[in-house]
């Protein structure tokens, strides 16, 4: 009996590092479901892992969606001409 | 020579493509590999490549889609190139830089890392806000093993367990360092978005 509840809370308190590594699993889609289960646990306890996983789930979505933001415009028409000018010297062959 | 006129032809349509996509091309080579003359140098390679394989573009397609794919191989190249030569040089020294002091010995958060709720949907959602450009500048302060590591990891649309065989690293490794990755990441947002 008492190993079984020695047993169980080491499946319930897991360490906010170990919930780290679940999360990482997590947005990989290689959860199992015991993991989800104990890492539900844990973030229902720690205000700390439930803030650091919506924020990764930010970082995550921002870095997937691959959007543009241009911020090197400035001196693009050097840049231009120069590719235009090793355009134009390609020999024909 | 027919070879030759069509050649000119093709460089016609190439140098009116310098004039459109340039702009973001630049950007986005930019984005992914924070140096800015790699960039430069990268989007020119792009059009000259595209003249040599002119003949696999199909006309239908959309240049611009075409031509990001062209980029994204010599990004990637790039990328795979420098975690390689890292990890077969000094891989301890890059694997294990920057790490674990985050948590304390029973493994919670120190207090100066526990996560703060600054960070709100809102400003996730503002695309054009702070958490964008906050997210890149904290891009270019990873150690460069784990940079590469991230970029490859959302450029190449392969499973994890590929990218290990490519750079022939463990996929705990692997894992590790997109882990701390971002928790290194999540926490330098958390703290220029505080400083301002």
């Amino acid at each position: 009996m008492r190993r079984f509840f020695i047993k169980l809370m080491n499946i319930l308190m897991l360490s906010c590092e170990k919930s780290t590594e679940l999360m990482e699993k997590d947005i990989q889609n290689s959860l199992r479901f015991h993991e989800r289960v104990q890492l539900r646990i844990h973030t229902g306890m720690c205000s700390a892992c439930t803030t650091y996983q919506k924020h990764i789930k930010f970082i995550d979505s921002t870095l997937r969606n691959n959007k543009v933001k241009s911020n090197l415009s400035n001196h693009s028409s050097i840049i231009k001409s120069r590719i235009q000018d090793k355009i134009k010297n390609i020999t024909d062959n | 020579m027919e070879s030759a006129e069509i050649k000119n032809e093709v460089k016609e349509i190439i140098s009116e493509w310098v004039e459109i996509y340039t702009d973001e091309l630049l950007a986005w080579a930019f984005q992914k590999t924070g140096h800015k003359d790699l960039a430069e140098d990268m989007v020119q390679d792009t059009f000259l490549s595209a003249i040599r394989a002119f003949s696999s573009f199909q006309g239908n397609s959309n240049p611009k889609t075409w031509l990001i794919a062209i980029l994204n191989n010599k990004i990637i190249d790039h990328h795979r190139k420098k975690a390689s030569n890292i990890i077969s040089n000094s891989y301890d020294q890059f694997f294990n830089e920057g790490s674990d002091d985050v948590f304390d010995e029973l493994g919670r958060w120190k207090k100066e890392y526990r996560p703060k709720k600054l960070l709100t949907y809102e400003m996730f959602l503002d695309n054009d806000g702070e958490f964008f450009k906050l997210l890149y500048s904290c891009m270019k302060r990873l150690p460069e093993l784990w940079y590469s590591i991230v970029q490859l990891t959302y450029l190449e649309e392969k499973k994890g367990s590929l990218i290990c065989k490519e750079l022939n690293i463990s996929s705990s490794n692997y894992w590790q360092i997109l882990r701390r990755s971002r928790i290194q990441l999540r926490a330098c947002i958390e703290k220029k978005w505080e400083i301002q």
